[in-house]
């Protein structure tokens, strides 16, 4: 039962991979081309969100030390 | 509402749900990396016995697989049950590259037939390409210890300098095989 949300977290995975087109070998050549900004959007904003969100942790796990 | 869960979902959508699953393994404690799954799965089929690079707890990494598992069930429910069948909108200049290397336009299919086609793998020039492709992904992956979402997701997210040489690896291989192989190959 532990691993319930690990499976629920990957059919969430799988099913944006799909609907966004990341795992369409069209889309990443296009990407390769620089003809879309699609792929350039998700990976930039899941890396820029991602990186708020880590130093943000990092932040809060500093002031409950001192 | 029921357009936008048929219509395929745009970057800004996606690109924060990508981080909702980085945080959500984060506080289970996990990375999210897809490829480390290649070791465990190596290592239950007995790669210890030819390597010690196998011989880790790979019981701990059962999560990975199970996530691994999610996906691919993820995937299928999407491409069944939320899906409206239509063409990728492609940009009609990659259209144009595609066509003049004999290669047809997607008409929904998200692999080109010409390399992944039930034909394709069992034409020996193809199938020797894809076999060679599969040895490449399983090999690089394993000795830059990640892939795309190991390295390029949580590693640039974590702001790690070897991750970022990782990324900028995997985007000078893309752009020749791109620019440089894809037209030499086919």
């Amino acid at each position: 039962m532990k691993y319930i949300k690990f499976l629920l977290t990957g059919v969430l995975l799988g099913i944006v991979f799909s609907k966004s087109e990341i795992i369409s070998w069209y889309r990443i050549y296009e990407m390769f081309r620089f003809e879309s900004f699609h792929m350039y959007g998700i990976i930039g904003s899941a890396v820029i969100l991602g990186s708020l969100g880590i130093q943000f942790i990092k932040w809060k796990e500093f002031k409950s030390i001192e | 509402m029921q357009e936008f869960i048929y219509d395929p979902w745009p970057w800004y959508i996606s690109g924060p749900l990508l981080t909702l699953v980085v945080f959500i393994l984060l506080y289970s404690g996990k990375n999210f990396g897809l490829s480390g799954n290649f070791r465990t799965m190596c290592a239950i089929a007995g790669g210890s016995k030819f390597s010690n690079f196998f011989q880790f707890d790979w019981r701990a990494q059962k999560w990975n697989l199970v996530l691994l598992f999610g996906v691919m069930l993820g995937g299928f429910i999407s491409a069944n049950y939320l899906s409206n069948g239509e063409d990728l909108l492609l940009n009609p200049s990659t259209i144009v590259a595609l066509e003049s290397m004999g290669f047809h336009a997607p008409n929904g299919a998200y692999l080109p037939l010409e390399i992944f086609g039930t034909e394709a793998l069992f034409s020996s020039w193809s199938g020797l390409i894809l076999l060679f492709g599969g040895f490449l992904v399983g090999f690089g992956a394993r000795y830059a210890g990640g892939c795309t979402s190991g390295h390029a997701i949580s590693g640039l997210s974590e702001l790690q300098i070897p991750s970022l040489i990782a990324v900028a690896g995997f985007f000078i291989g893309g752009l020749l095989m791109s620019h440089l192989f894809l037209p030499i190959i086919f």
